[in-house]
Formats: structure tokens, C-alpha cells, sequence
């Protein structure tokens, strides 16, 4: 089936997109044509908006369109606090819990000896650069709770050590609304280890 | 059909939102790929059953194509190796010899034994460095590589002075040292060592305490069989190369005794 050339441009592009594939892509495509026409500018606009404002910033790596982002901008967050996470989409999970009140670090990344990502693949030089400031008390370790996750954070707390930093790790567990039977037994030792008095 | 395996999860791969490609290597079925669905959220209960290293019984739905991970139950979950980026590495390093050296789905129970007791014995906090270079030389006729290493490969003899040689791939004795001129001349510990290395399996080896020189010495034979004969370069190697260039932040969790010779 041959598509007229613009359509097929577009099931081009679509399939560009991850998880997408050519039949999902043509279905999208000819979605796009049943949709009017300012909403497909809009649409259009805000994917080359997205490109084009959007960067990192320079004191956090979190994405942003202003540099230095809202956060690091904001003088109410505590800057004695800085809590580093892997991923940007981590600085927005955190962000809806509204309970941390620092600064975050985006690593862009985790050290992966599988994948020989090291730490000179990361972010971790401008990191070292901010703990410079004599004013950050505290660094909490955010990684993932995988073999990447724990690598990245013991590199991190081995660096950072010597430098008087107080390092935390974030606490590994039972989920919330989690059944204790169904729980696997990595998980059980480990909520066993970091339980706490009450 | 569902298969139950006894296996051990050689890596993994993030797929869509949720789901994890995880790569098992069993003693049953060999190499294979099974989706785990929602193995990336945290309530999932695949999500610490599908961690790389992970040593359990695996239940596999096998269909026409990759099979599903339904359950997993955990015979050793390797923490030990997870909590400390020295051993980390190490295992990691193993792990992607073993993916790169098997690519069929055949059942090959004696790489199994290796790949088990190798990881056993570095999550009892063996040195693993030398448990590496133990699978490494073990994992030589895996790659086609079998070295001559009972007697010379030139003339059979089995007495005399001994050297390495990369071109017969096997020791060479004394009176047969002409036939190659860049052969590595060994002492008889040297010998005894390599043979070790090669023949002993690792679940009898022990606490063997090897002196830095020593382990650089087998690693630099070992590798260079690896780099001329089957020309593989290993991602994990790259981060072992990091790791060999900044010591202070990679010394091993437990220091070990002062090294001595075997």
C-alpha cells in the first residue's frame, strides 16, 4: 500500500518515536488528519519549543528553559541540601511528594560495569564542583535500588567521604499498600535492616 | 508450556514502560530471553527475581517467540557482590564473558557449574580478581581456544624448562623454544599456576591469596589469547580499566590478608 508522500512522512516520523511501530504509527498519522488544524500548530509548535528551550541546567543538570532552573533559582529551598538522582524524570517524582525542600543532582545516568559506563561517563565532575561550596551540609544518594543504582552510590559516597559531607542513602523497602507475604526476600532483609524505632 | 529452570539472570534490558528483557542463563535450556512484565515497578514481584547475578528457579512460559517470566524464586540473591563496585565489576565482567561466548540456546551444564561457583565464591568474599581470571582461562574451549598446557605442544615433552607461547597457544619446553621467538618464559611455579587456573575447578580452589604481579602476569597471558585468537572486547573491561586508573576509590570492602605467593 502506497501512502500519498506526506502521510508517509508522517507514519515516518511517528515511527521514530519509541514503541511505536509502523502500524501504530499509521494510525496516529491518520488521527493527525482528523484533528483541525490549530490543533495540529499547537502540536507541531510544542514538540519544536520542547527542542529548541529546552537545555540543561548548569549547577543541577535537571531539564530546564531558564538557566539555572526554578529550583536551583529558588531561595526558599534549603542549598545545604542536595539529593542526586539518576534521571530528570526522578527530580519530578520527587517533586510530587512536596516533603524535600533541597536541591537535586541529576547524574544523567548510573555507572553500569555491564555497559561500561563509568564515572567519567556521568555527571559526576559538576557534582564534586558544587560540593566545593562550603555551605552543603548533606547529600542524599537517590540512585535506582539496582546494580547500577547501588554502584553509582557507592562511588559517590567513596568520593565524597573524605570531604566531611554528611552521605545518606535513600531507604530501600516495602512499597506503601505492599503485602508482607508476597514480598521477596531482598526486600524483606532489607526493610529488616533500615527499620527504625518507633 | 511452562518450564521451570535453574538459572542465573545474565543481564537485563529495560522494555516499554514497565517491562524488563531479562537474559537467563539456565542449566536446563542454556541461553534464553523471557520478558518480565511490570518488572520495573516497585510492587512487582519479578522486579527482584530479574536483578542480574540473581541465582533461583525460574518459571518460563515458552511460546513461539521469547518466552514470558511468570514467578522466580531466589536460591541466592548474590547481595553480597551488589554491595561492594569492586565485586560489582568483577561479576559483571564474568557475566558478559559468559553472554558473549554462548550465543545458542543449548543446555551447556558444565559453563553453568563455572558461572555458579564463580559467583558463589566471590560473594564469599574470594578475591575477584583471581576468581575472574579463573573463569577466563575455564572459558578458553568455550571460545574454541584449547590451549596445550600438559606438555610442550611442539615435541610432547613433558619434562624440561617451559614457556608460553601465543602462536601454538600452549607451553613450549626448552628444546623447542627456536620454533617461536616471542615465546614468555615461565618458572615452575608460573606453570604449576597457569595449570591450576585452567584445570582445577573453582569450587576446589580455596582461599588462594595471589600477589598483585602475579595475577598481572596470568591476566596479560589469559587476555591476549582473548584479544588475538578470539577477538572479543569486553564492555566491562572498559570500567575495570577505569577502575585500575583511580585505586582509591575501588579498594576492595574488606581488606585482604598481606598478599602472599600461592
Amino acid at each position: 500500500m502506497h501512502y500519498p508522500e506526506p502521510i508517509s512522512k508522517l507514519i515516518d516520523s511517528f515511527m521514530k518515536l519509541p514503541g511505536i511501530g509502523p502500524k501504530t504509527a499509521a494510525r496516529l498519522a491518520f488521527f493527525v488528519l482528523t484533528m483541525k488544524e490549530d490543533t495540529v500548530l499547537d502540536f507541531a509548535k510544542a514538540l519544536v519549543d520542547a527542542k529548541r528551550n529546552l537545555s540543561f541546567c548548569s549547577v543541577c543538570g535537571h531539564i530546564t528553559d531558564i538557566d539555572p532552573c526554578h529550583i536551583c533559582q529558588d531561595q526558599q529551598r534549603d542549598a545545604s541540601l542536595i539529593c542526586v538522582v539518576q534521571d530528570t524524570k526522578d527530580v519530578i517524582a520527587l517533586e510530587k511528594m512536596r516533603d524535600y525542600n533541597g536541591r537535586y543532582h541529576v547524574l544523567h545516568g548510573a555507572i553500569s560495569p555491564m555497559d561500561g559506563i563509568g564515572p567519567e561517563d556521568i555527571n559526576v565532575p559538576s557534582l564534586l564542583k558544587r560540593l566545593q561550596n562550603t555551605e552543603i551540609e548533606e547529600l542524599i544518594l537517590a540512585t535506582n535500588p539496582t546494580i547500577e543504582g547501588e554502584a553509582t552510590a557507592m562511588y559517590i559516597s567513596r568520593l565524597v567521604k573524605p570531604s566531611g559531607i554528611k552521605t545518606t542513602r535513600i531507604a530501600h523497602g516495602l512499597p506503601v499498600g505492599g503485602d508482607l507475604e508476597y514480598a521477596d526476600e531482598v526486600t524483606l532483609s532489607k526493610a529488616l535492616e533500615g527499620r527504625r524505632e518507633l | 508450556m511452562l518450564q521451570k529452570v535453574e538459572g542465573i539472570v545474565l543481564r537485563t534490558s529495560p522494555y516499554g514502560e514497565s517491562n524488563k528483557i531479562v537474559t537467563i542463563f539456565s542449566r536446563e535450556l542454556g541461553k534464553r530471553a523471557a520478558m518480565a512484565r511490570g518488572a520495573k515497578k516497585p510492587t512487582s514481584r519479578l522486579a527482584s527475581i530479574s536483578q542480574p547475578f540473581t541465582y533461583g528457579y525460574f518459571l518460563i512460559q515458552q511460546g513461539k517467540g521469547m518466552g514470558t517470566l511468570q514467578q522466580g524464586e531466589i536460591i541466592d540473591s548474590m547481595r553480597s557482590i551488589r554491595e561492594d563496585i569492586f565485586t560489582t565489576a568483577y561479576a559483571s565482567f564474568i557475566m558478559e564473558l559468559v553472554d558473549k561466548l554462548i550465543d545458542d540456546e543449548a543446555p551447556k551444564p558444565q559453563l553453568f557449574d563455572i558461572l555458579q561457583q564463580a559467583l558463589h565464591a566471590i560473594s564469599e568474599e574470594y578475591d575477584p580478581e583471581a576468581i575472574s581470571l579463573f573463569v577466563e582461562w575455564k572459558l578458553l574451549p568455550t571460545a574454541g581456544i584449547y590451549p596445550t598446557l600438559h606438555q610442550c605442544t611442539n615435541c610432547g615433552a613433558t619434562d624440561g624448562e617451559f614457556a608460553f607461547s601465543f602462536s601454538q597457544i600452549g607451553f613450549l619446553c626448552h628444546r623447542c623454544f627456536s620454533i617461536d621467538p616471542y615465546i614468555i618464559r615461565l618458572s615452575p611455579s608460573q606453570v604449576k599456576l597457569i595449570r591450576t587456573f585452567y584445570t582445577v575447578p573453582i569450587d576446589q580452589v580455596g582461599k588462594l591469596t595471589l600477589k598483585k604481579e602475579t595475577k598481572g602476569f596470568i591476566k596479560k597471558i589469559v587476555r591476549t589469547i582473548y584479544s588475538e585468537q578470539v577477538g572479543i572486547r569486553l564492555k566491562s573491561q572498559h570500567f575495570l580499566d577505569q577502575m585500575e586508573k583511580t585505586p582509591e576509590f575501588f579498594t576492595p570492602k574488606k581488606e585482604k590478608p598481606s598478599p602472599e605467593e600461592e
